[in-house]
């Protein structure tokens, strides 16, 4: 039986290619995106889920208070760790880890590599579950100089994983020991390193003659990651509060820290998604996601449905047939459920083979290595579920429909039209409603973008070039300067102590006025030279800037919240004490970005220092090439070893917001796959609506109707759906942008002009697909259609 | 007796007042009959003929079949009842087109699920029995209409009916093709079974051994 229903269902698939072709192809294209878009969410959320107990393990995150609220820093410092360690019982594990960013070429064999590289605690491996694959487990990071290799760089370097006891050179100075080679760590993670240092060397810094005398009781520097394995995951509160009490207990300057929860423990799998509070990042993105991917299913199921059961009355007379002979329901059922099995297989083995050759494209669009795995991994289990909920909702009440027909009235061609469904007059409504939010939401994201980019963070980042001197450099910053300065080209020359793109710099170490504090601040310091504001074009709003000589050093530069935050109306005289340094505050500059329009403005301090690592060139853009070879040149002279490592104020400001660029781009895809789709079964729907009013038509023609009379007649029913979809869609469409935009502070406004350009944009689309097919049956020759009568 | 209509009446509205399709129809038929029923276009043959086949429901009237009382049944009943026992025969043809001959002819006994084997000798017997061994892959578009109505009676004896109900089976046929399709009636009747055909013309309704005049909805006498 069953083999004679999918026969059947075969032949009829080729019989009516015309319809079968748009259905296809709309299914086709959205299982494809589909596809992607799980691929893409489940890499979203199965970061860092590697690690063997990925579940029980959480990075701390620092409370520091500033100016009456509360900073979230991501990273802590080094006794935490180890108190856990020793002092809470819930702790199973504790890691420290820090990016090792002093070394960054290493040299094997006369070839140089870059590579990334972190010091981390010994039980690294145990908590994120890396198999030993040479060495000696016990011996690993126990001496400061042991370093601990990827399998992909061991066999990079060296063409094989058997280097244990092999030297590793390091800026062509410093001599590690490799002492193991471990399996990979997954791109999707947060310790994506490929070298593994010890967090022993970072020891040698201290002595007791020092203010702190060990890394394990260094409560001053918030350089490490650190990652708990709990024993429970209902132990978090109480970690917590035994992690604050702890530090209130031993950080001598424990009232720097939030004293209710001085940490917050953030589970690793969230890190990518959340930031280092805990507040929605890139969550929004993939819930955004999740919901694109039900709207093109959505649509792409509604088409099959539509089409389905608008060419049903064409197959009603075979039900009748069927009925009259024998046939009964279930049987009938099974015979249509048969069909839509064979066509949604076609479908999806379609859409596999699609998204394989699509793989590389789509990979490049969300810059994301996104792999179709269809052996291992859940992978073939979703695309099973979407198949099987796509099969089940489209397939049922087609045929439910088509076995409901009275054998008689169906023979006589009773049944069926197209215009006469209520039902289907809801699905495409639903689908524009769909289209429309898609569209919607490609314009919000597209004018974020644009107001990201329009948006004048407080300085001019066109053609400054950037970079970070090198120590030798550095020793002779006054010349460099000088020389820089002479290069063709280069139209001024700064050094400052920070990018001022990302400054991720702070400090708790601030006193102002009379001196005594009255509040904990929290401010962003920057050492800058005379030039720096001028060549930035900064706004200088009161005083007066550095003049480079030698009273500076006592001089600050304020921004405007910093004035705000310090409660200063004339913040120009006043006192100001910065890293034990006392002295005046002489300008107040207008407020900048200095991280990025996700987070708010906070309060900048401004100090002099002559010479500050990081380089600021403006240039003239005449000859961007040959001025940057000189730099190179000069660079050369000074760092030999290095290759110069520079780049573009304005390209690092548009890198900072590369996520929302791929957001904003795969966005423009899945609405142009949405809108295409719809159109698809539209275009099916006009045509069978043509063909069941042929006779009207010819009437009206004889009797005198024009082609815009009979297009109009054939259009009108399709065009009101859409329209009533823009009305739905548009408060649909604005409460989910809104939660998308909620992770910017600031934001472009949602004008009305957009959701009237989205409505707009797909009536338009809507009216070409539909006039089509109308004005080809309104241009017919009304003979031929009344002769077949 | 097979069957037996008392007092039949089916109407429909049409502004407020009742339009008789059948007014008053009482008819017996024995098994092994062969009726023809006359009468111009719209005097109700064709819907006689569904009422006797169970596809069409009437307003007033009895109507017993093998000694089931048809108007008191459900209408799953009812259908199995005729698809157990009646088979069609339609002026056009009704065949599927997606299937080939011999689907056509199968078709009714896989809906009573009967085996494979059992299934293709039966089909095999058929299209013997009609000549149509050669034409048995061939869908019914390749077909005259004479070898369609062909395969057509084929489906419908396929299931052992024990009536054959036939409207207007030659309709479509030139008078050659619709000569031999009376002759296989006259043939079938004479095996057995019992025969009840809707016809415009005298010639083919002589083929029966009772005529039933209808006009209006109405028996009237020849």
């Amino acid at each position: 039986m069953f083999r004679n229903y999918i026969k059947i269902a075969w032949r009829n698939l080729k019989k009516d290619k015309f319809y079968n072709l748009i259905s296809l192809l709309g299914l086709t294209m959205g299982l494809t995106i589909a596809i992607f878009i799980v691929i893409w969410i489940q890499s979203e959320l199965s970061y860092n889920s590697f690690a063997g107990n990925h579940n029980h393990v959480y990075r701390v995150s620092s409370n520091i208070k500033s100016g009456g609220t509360v900073q979230t820093w991501g990273s802590s410092t080094g006794p935490v760790a180890a108190y856990a360690l020793s002092d809470i019982p819930e702790v199973k594990r504790a890691v420290r880890l820090r990016q090792n960013w002093s070394n960054r070429l290493y040299t094997v064999k006369n070839t140089d590599y870059e590579l990334t590289g972190a010091y981390v605690d010994a039980a690294f491996f145990d908590l994120f579950a890396r198999k030993l694959l040479a060495g000696n487990k016990g011996d690993l990071l126990n001496d400061a100089n042991a370093v601990v290799l990827t399998k992909a760089i061991a066999e990079k370097l060296f063409g094989t994983t058997d280097v244990v006891g092999k030297t590793l050179e390091a800026d062509h100075q410093e001599h590690y020991i490799i002492t193991g080679v471990v399996e990979d760590v997954p791109e999707n993670s947060s310790v994506a390193y490929e070298l593994f240092f010890s967090i022993e060397s970072l020891k040698a810094g201290y002595a007791t003659s020092k203010y702190w005398k060990s890394l394990d009781t260094d409560w001053g520097n918030f350089n490490y990651i650190t990652y708990l394995e709990l024993r429970s995951v209902d132990d978090v509160a109480a970690v917590t509060q035994k992690l604050t009490q702890i530090q209130q207990q031993n950080d001598p300057n424990a009232d720097l820290f939030d004293d209710k929860a001085a940490y917050y423990l953030q589970p690793i799998t969230a890190m990518n998604l959340y930031n280092s509070a805990g507040e929605p990042r890139g969550i929004n993105t993939v819930k955004i996601f999740g919901i694109v991917l039900l709207l093109i299913l959505a649509i792409a199921c509604i088409n099959y449905v539509n089409l389905a059961t608008a060419r049903a009355f064409q197959r009603a007379r075979e039900v009748s047939i069927r009925k009259i002979i024998g046939a009964g329901k279930r049987s009938l059922f099974g015979q249509f459920i048969a069909e839509s099995i064979l066509f949604f297989s076609i479908a999806i083995f379609l859409a596999v083979g699609l998204a394989f050759l699509l793989a590389p494209t789509f990979t490049q669009l969300s810059e994301k290595s996104l792999r179709l795995e269809l052996i291992q991994g859940p992978l073939p289990l979703y695309i099973l579920g979407i198949f099987i909920i796509t099969l089940v909702v489209s397939s049922i009440y087609p045929a439910l429909m088509l076995i409901s027909f009275k054998p008689l009235e169906a023979i006589k061609g009773k049944v069926g039209g197209v215009s006469r469904g209520t039902l289907r007059k809801v699905l495409v409504t639903v689908q524009f409603v769909f289209s429309v939010m898609l569209i919607i939401g490609t314009l919000v994201i597209g004018r974020q973008l644009d107001f990201l980019t329009e948006k004048n963070p407080g300085y001019d980042r066109s053609q400054v070039l950037n970079f970070w001197m090198s120590g030798s450099m550095q020793e002779h910053a006054e010349t460099v300067k000088q020389r820089l300065t002479n290069i063709p080209g280069v139209t001024g020359v700064s050094f400052a102590s920070n990018p001022i793109i990302d400054n991720q710099n702070s400090t708790g170490d601030i006193k102002w006025g009379a001196g005594e504090v009255d509040h904990e601040l929290v401010v962003t310091p920057m050492a800058i030279d005379e030039q720096f504001i001028p060549l930035l074009k900064m706004n200088l709003i009161a005083g007066e800037n550095f003049k480079g000589i030698s009273t500076d050093s006592t001089h600050f530069i304020i921004s405007q919240t910093a004035a705000k935050a310090m409660g200063m109306t004339n913040p120009v005289g006043q006192n100001l004490e910065l890293y034990e340094t006392k002295g005046t505050i002489v300008g107040v500059v207008e407020d900048y970005h200095f991280r990025d329009l996700k987070s708010d403005i906070g309060p900048a301090v401004m100090y002099y220092a002559p010479d500050a690592y990081r380089v600021y060139l403006k240039t003239s853009g005449t000859n961007t090439t040959g001025t940057i070879a000189a730099v190179e040149e000069l660079w050369k002279e000074y760092t030999p070893d290095f290759p110069l490592d520079y780049s573009f104020l304005d390209a690092s400001y548009e890198k900072m917001y590369r996520e929302d660029q791929r957001t904003g781009k795969l966005f423009n895809l899945f609405s142009v796959i949405a809108i295409l789709v719809s159109c698809l079964g539209l275009f099916g729907l006009t045509t069978y609506a043509a063909q069941l009013k042929k006779r009207e038509i010819g009437i009206r023609k004889v009797l005198g109707a024009s082609v815009f009379q009979v297009t109009r007649l054939l259009s009108k029913d399709f065009l009101i759906l859409v329209v009533v979809a823009a009305v739905v869609a548009i408060p649909l469409a604005w409460y989910v942008m809104q939660l998308w935009l909620q992770d910017f502070v600031y934001k472009t406004a949602m004008s009305w002009w957009i959701f009237a350009l989205a409505g707009g944009i797909t009536l338009l689309i809507a009216m070409l697909t539909v006039s089509f097919q109308a004005i080809k049956a309104a241009i017919a020759n009304p003979v031929k259609s009344l002769r077949t009568e | 007796m097979l069957l037996q209509l008392n007092h039949i009446y089916k109407w429909v509205k049409q502004g407020g007042k009742r339009v008789f399709l059948l007014n008053d129809i009482s008819l017996q038929v024995e098994e092994g009959e062969f009726i023809s029923i006359m009468g111009p276009s719209g005097s109700g043959k064709s819907t006689l003929l569904n009422v006797i086949g169970m596809l069409d429901e009437f307003q007033e009237g009895e109507y017993n079949f093998l000694n089931e009382s048809v108007h008191t049944l459900k209408e799953k009943h009812r259908s199995k009842l005729y698809k157990e026992y009646i088979g069609f025969v339609f002026q056009a043809y009704h065949l599927i087109d997606e299937l080939t001959v011999y689907e056509n002819i199968e078709t009714p006994l896989l809906y009573k699920n009967i085996k494979s084997s059992e299934r293709k000798a039966l089909v095999a017997d058929m299209l013997d029995r009609f000549n149509i061994v050669g034409k048995k892959d061939l869908f019914p578009s390749q077909l005259s209409g004479g070898q369609q109505q062909l395969v057509g009676i084929a489906r419908a004896l396929i299931a052992k009916p024990k009536l054959i109900l036939a409207d207007e089976p030659t309709g479509n046929l030139n008078s050659k093709q619709g000569e031999e399709i009376m002759q296989l009636f006259k043939e079938l009747n004479q095996e057995g079974v019992t025969i009840i055909q809707a016809t415009h013309s005298e010639a083919n309704a002589e083929y029966g051994n009772r005529i039933i005049h209808l006009l209006d909805g109405s028996k009237t006498k020849a």
